[in-house]
């Protein structure tokens, strides 16, 4: 979490209308390292999801009491897809491994503030993202490119299989560059001088990558995707506070008021 | 409908389901089916605004989760201008949660939302009593009895629920005292205190050390203590604690309650509540049930 500056809720553009579907499961794929891919059928989020958003995912078992949180890597409006890319860290993201297409997924989405990009002509867009963190900005590094804006995405990850969900971003035609800690090429030092003046930087995945991005928060808007625990991602159980510095009484919820959060430095 | 109907003293419901404080929002409303709730009830609403405890706030456990959300409040302008009229917009009746750190913090509230509209109090007092030493305000019977009396007498003529801690020695003695002080019903309870350890740094994995501990994992629980409540008084319980379908739900019933509520189901599936009402005709035909009052109370023990 950032401590140097204060991290804004930004204003909700039009109003979130998730809806839930028990979702079938189209296909679960292993792709590298500990990541999988999970496509879903789910029409209306298909549809309605934007870069950003995120999904409740309800697994069913009897172990398991809450949904999982994420983010939504692609979406097919035509064929009524999500696809969800998940690293299997814990109990909840093992069973989302072992599911088969024919079992079915409740899904509740999508969900949370949309990443904002500043509404001036074109310009350059950063997007910093770490392991499962690059998989919240494929959506928005092609759209940003499809807007005509120069767009360098920087996929890090601790090895060089490890860096997943860029393939989209490469048929598009976006720049991608990535780097891991097996060779170095991760260090913040050098992610520091890019020669790319951006004018939008976001930031997903890595205590050292919003740090980063908080760097150019001078020159650049600068807008930091945050996680936490979550239980009802809607807004009301209260349960995923940033703790972040604000004037208000209750610091902002990550699921209501984020995922998505504007990064103002706290000396202007 | 007219075989889910339920009566809790004063208050006519048309169904025994409905929301476990602080599992429930207006913003589920796009998501599932208001029209078959009994009633929605608010999230503990404190007369000041409050920040709520810091993070981490959630951490889940085997079928169960641990909370230490620390209830954030609007404070009671902010709940009268926003949150009331939200609720209201949903359909069903309103029960409003209200809670405080001393007695006198309850009849604040109470006072303050006596003009309001809505159908009745829910007395959460599963919060640390300040002025004895952080224990659960609702572990003092003394306490109950001053906090029951005073919003009924304060918060204009309304039922008055009172929500029990489950981290009492005697639930019988604790629900005694409510009805001897007015209550109308009972809901029966809360989260019990639980911890969980992260063991790789040995810290807790939430930021107020303990939490309140839900879901499946407590049902059996809260069915003895429903089962104790119910037969020490003669006023109505809503049962609570770990119901996720409509099976749980009659399970209360049958143990001694007459209405339930459903809290963390709401995360895992926030249909679940409407799917309950809608399954309970075919639960109740092969019950040999008329309605849902035939199953109150039916537990053979002897
Ligand atoms: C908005 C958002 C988007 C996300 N997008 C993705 C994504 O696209 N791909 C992906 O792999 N992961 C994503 N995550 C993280 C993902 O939710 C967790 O990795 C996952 O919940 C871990 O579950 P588990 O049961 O395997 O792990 P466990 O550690 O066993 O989980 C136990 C509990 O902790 C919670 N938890 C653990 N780690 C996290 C975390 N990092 N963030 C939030 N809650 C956590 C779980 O939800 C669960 O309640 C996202 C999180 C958020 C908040
Ligand atoms: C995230 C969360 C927040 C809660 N907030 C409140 C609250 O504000 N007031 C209250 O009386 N109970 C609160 N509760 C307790 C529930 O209303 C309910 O009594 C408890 O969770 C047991 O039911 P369940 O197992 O169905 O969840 C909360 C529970 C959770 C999980
Ligand atoms: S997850 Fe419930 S308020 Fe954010």
């Amino acid at each position: 979490m950032i401590t140097t500056g204060f991290l804004d809720v930004l204003p909700a553009s039009e109003e979130v209308q998730p809806t839930w579907i028990d979702a079938p499961v189209l296909s679960n794929v292993h792709l590298a390292d500990r990541y999988h891919r999970l496509r879903l059928a789910a029409p209306l989020a298909a549809e309605r999801a934007r870069p950003g958003q995120f999904v409740m995912l309800t697994i069913s078992s009897p172990v398991l009491a809450l949904p999982r949180p994420m983010a939504v890597h692609d979406v097919d409006p035509e064929t009524g897809t999500i696809d969800i890319i998940y690293g299997v860290v814990g109990v909840g993201t093992r069973e989302m491994a072992a599911l088969r297409p024919g079992a079915t997924v409740g899904t509740l989405g999508p969900l949370g503030r949309p990443f904002a990009p500043p509404p001036s002509a074109p310009g350059r867009a950063l997007l910093l993202g770490r392991g499962i963190g690059i998989c919240s900005l494929s959506l928005l590094g092609r759209e940003l490119h499809a807007a005509g804006w120069d767009v360098l995405v920087v996929a890090s990850g601790r090895t060089p299989q490890a860096v997943v969900g860029t393939e989209e971003l490469d048929a598009a035609g976006v720049r991608v560059l990535r780097v891991d800690d097996e060779s170095g090429t991760s260090a913040p030092e050098l992610l520091r001088d890019l020669d790319f003046a951006p004018t939008y930087v976001t930031a997903c995945g890595s205590a050292r990558l919003e740090q980063l991005a908080a760097d150019h928060a001078h020159t650049a808007e600068v807008q930091i995707a945050l996680e936490a625990p979550m239980a009802c991602g809607l807004g009301y159980c209260h349960g995923c506070s940033t703790g972040a510095r604000t004037a208000q009484a209750e610091a902002p919820l990550v699921c209501a008021d984020g995922p998505v959060f504007r990064y103002r430095p706290a000396t202007p | 409908m007219r075989r889910t109907a339920v009566r809790l003293g004063r208050l006519d419901l048309c169904s025994p389901v409905m929301p476990a404080s602080g599992c429930f929002g207006p913003e589920l409303r796009t998501v599932t089916a208001m029209d078959r709730l009994g009633a929605v009830v608010t999230k503990t609403v404190f007369s000041d605004l409050r920040s709520g405890n810091p993070a981490s706030r959630l951490a889940e456990t085997r079928a169960g989760m641990l909370n230490a959300v620390g209830i954030p409040s609007p404070g009671l302008t902010g709940f009268r201008e926003r949150t009331l009229p939200a609720y209201r917009a949903l359909g069903p009746k309103v029960i409003v949660s209200i809670g405080g750190l001393a007695v006198r913090d309850y009849l604040e509230v109470a006072a303050g939302l006596a003009d309001e509209e809505f159908a009745a109090f829910e007395v959460n007092v599963s919060c640390p009593n300040l002025e004895h030493g952080g224990l659960d305000i609702g572990t003092d019977p003394r306490a109950i009895e001053a906090i029951t009396r005073g919003v009924r007498e304060r918060g204009g003529d309304r039922p008055v629920i009172v929500k029990m801690t489950p981290n009492v020695t005697s639930v019988a003695e604790i629900a005694r005292a409510a009805e001897d002080a007015g209550a109308e019903a009972l809901t029966v309870a809360n989260t019990f205190v639980g911890l969980a350890v992260d063991l790789d740094s040995r810290r807790p994995l939430l930021g107020n050390v303990t939490g309140g501990m839900s879901g499946a994992a407590i049902k059996p629980l809260a069915l003895r203590l429903v089962m104790q409540a119910s037969r020490a008084v003669r006023i109505p319980v809503i049962g609570c604690g770990g119901i996720g379908s409509v099976r749980d739900a009659a399970e209360f019933l049958v143990a001694g309650a007459r209405a339930v509520q459903v809290g963390t189901a709401n995360f895992t599936r926030p249909t679940v509540m409407s799917e309950i009402v809608e399954a309970f005709p075919a639960l109740l035909d092969r019950l040999g049930a008329r309605d849902v009052d035939d199953l109150v109370g039916t537990l053979a023990t002897a």
